[in-house]
């Protein structure tokens, strides 16, 4: 019998992670408690960095067809505008910086994909009843009755995960205090797709109001409630009603429209202090929580699962021992730290922990009017790539780095003939070849570029560089002897024969 | 201690203009007047360590007060 690698949790991050175990031919179960994809739009923005880890997984197409893609937004005090946010977007970037898509269609488009590798069994509408992990992974009671046993056990199972629950597991941080009422509404608009960032606005004096269109004229509409304020009576509809109708008479948009869904939300700065346990290792939510500013919650659940499940799928494989996950708490933890450090500063402004920090934000946007080195502060600090330092990243710059958008000679994206696994960029003095090579047991792809043209100078290479690229399309080295087989050791892989690790 | 820039001349100068600026603001908008004075004189000045030890001196100038009788 194989060995089995079930997901808990069907949402972006297990469907993520699922998908890109398929990919490197591994059966997975998915165990999902709802029965089918979620309801509401929850985690909406989907960032560039995702986007190129999606299109890696063959599964971007369906998120660029239905998203709606941005670039700015724009803040006002009061109706006056405070700050217009430009997210950097170059020619050769191959996907916008943001698209606006309900996660209800995240996870439809992931489980399609899933379904299409015929190697992953989404059981939906189960819960998971206990887990009992031990050294050679985890027995899982499932409600309805059913017992799993499991050689890695994927915890992606989001904010209130069962089975950090029942491995006796705490996240560590804080929580902000002030609570934001979240609404999808049907709304007939013609705005364009755009952050809007109303503070202090005189429809709901003293909140702060999100606006994000998103596909099928749904509108996500964030209002922040008063300190104290009571969240069930906030989550009557006829309040609700009485607050949108409010804002929306205030921006001058139409009065019809419809509420499809609501929830409350509170931001979080938290994360468990080590991501893989024995057998069971976690990601996205049930790993750590971010606030919602900079939309770095389902980006940095998207990088985790891709980040474990290729680095699994070696230790699966054989070709890495099961101590080469340490590298994926290095490089996420660490990427959620910096999430947490960005985040917490535009928590600052979006949800003030304080009064000393109303006082405070209230200042910075009332100078922004008219001092505009204070818009800075209002910057949302969106989501972005982390640079990582790990045993899994062997140096020389720009190892560490993902590789950035580079135009090969023949016109093409280097990122669309990179393919799903490890690459070799070697830069010679002969034009463009790209050729399947293998250095004992691993397979890579060998791409030679000419060392004088312009994907060469994005890349800062130089002619006989060698760099060998990850599977998540990072760096991983820059080498100047051109021993890949070398640098793949000395990253911990193991270049035997292909076997099974658990045979 | 006075700063040699400013001198007495100077802060006798600043004095009732701040208080005159404080009386002219609100009461409910003077905390806010006074965190964006601050805000403004930091980011002219240029400085973040002055700015936070002025922070500190000012905290720790007001628990002295809070104290009762000066020694």
């Amino acid at each position: 019998m194989p060995p089995r690698i079930v997901v808990a949790g069907g949402g972006p991050v297990g469907l993520t992670a699922a998908l890109t175990l398929a990919r490197n031919g591994l059966p997975v179960t998915v165990i999902e408690a709802d029965a089918g994809v979620c309801e509401g739009s929850r985690a909406i923005c989907i960032s560039r960095r995702s986007l190129q880890l999606l299109d890696r997984l063959g599964v971007a197409a369906p998120f660029l067809a239905k998203g709606l893609a941005w670039t700015e937004g724009t803040s006002y005090l009061g109706a006056a505008e405070i700050f217009h946010l430009r997210m950097p977007h170059a020619p050769e970037d191959r996907f916008p910086p943001f698209i606006n898509l309900q996660q209800y269609y995240a996870e439809q488009f992931l489980a399609d994909a899933c379904a299409a590798t015929g190697l992953v069994d989404i059981r939906w509408g189960h819960r998971i009843a206990d887990v009992k992990a031990g050294p050679g992974g985890a027995a899982l009671t499932l409600t309805p009755g059913d017992v799993l046993d499991a050689d890695w056990l994927i915890a992606a199972d989001g904010a209130r995960s069962t089975v950090r629950e029942q491995l006796g597991l705490a996240l560590e941080g804080r929580s902000f205090e002030r609570r934001y009422l979240i609404t999808d509404i049907a709304l007939k608009c013609g705005w364009p797709t755009a952050r809007k960032v109303w503070f202090d606005p005189v429809s709901n004096p003293g909140s702060t109001i999100i606006m994000h269109r998103q596909p099928d004229d749904v509108w996500r509409v964030d209002c922040q409630l008063a300190e104290g304020e009571d969240e069930h009576e906030a989550l009557k509809d006829e309040n609700i009603r009485a607050r949108i109708s409010a804002h929306l008479a205030m921006v001058g948009l139409p009065a019809e429209w419809t509420l499809l869904w609501k929830s409350v939300y509170k931001a979080h700065t938290l994360s468990l202090a080590e991501y893989v346990h024995g057998r069971v290792v976690f990601a996205g939510d049930a790993a750590h929580l971010v606030p919602i500013f900079g939309v770095r919650g389902l980006n940095s659940g998207v990088d985790d699962a891709h980040n474990l499940a290729w680095k699994l799928a070696l230790v699966m494989k054989g070709q890495a021992p099961p101590s080469f996950l340490a590298t994926y708490t290095a490089e996420r933890r660490a990427a959620c730290l910096e999430n947490i450090a960005a985040a917490t500063k535009s928590t600052w402004f979006m949800s003030p922990p304080s009064p000393g920090y109303v006082l405070a934000r209230d200042a910075v946007l009332e100078l922004a009017t008219r001092h505009p080195q204070f818009r800075v502060l209002i910057d949302p600090r969106q989501s972005a790539a982390h640079a990582y330092r790990s045993a899994a990243i062997l140096g020389g710059p720009p190892a560490g780095l993902p590789l950035p958008e580079a135009r090969l000679g023949d016109g093409r994206s280097l990122h669309d003939v990179l393919g799903g696994g490890f690459a070799v960029l070697v830069f010679a003095g002969d034009g463009l070849g790209v050729a399947p090579r293998r250095v004992g047991a691993l397979d890579y792809l060998e791409i030679r570029i000419f060392a004088g043209d312009a994907c060469a100078a994005t890349l800062g290479a130089k002619h006989g560089d060698t760099f060998l690229i990850r599977p998540d399309g990072y760096v991983a080295a820059v080498l100047k002897d051109g021993d890949v087989g070398g640098a793949l050791r000395r990253m911990g892989l193991s270049l035997e024969e292909e076997r099974h690790a658990f045979a | 201690m006075l700063s040699p820039e400013l001198g007495r001349g100077g802060l006798e100068a600043l004095f009732p203009k701040l208080a005159e600026h404080i009386d002219a603001t609100p009461p409910a908008a003077r905390e806010r007047f006074l965190v964006k004075a601050f805000l403004l004189l930091a980011d002219a000045h240029g400085r973040l360590d002055t700015a936070l030890k002025c922070l500190d001196d000012a905290k720790a100038s007001a628990a002295h007060a809070g104290r009762g009788t000066p020694q």
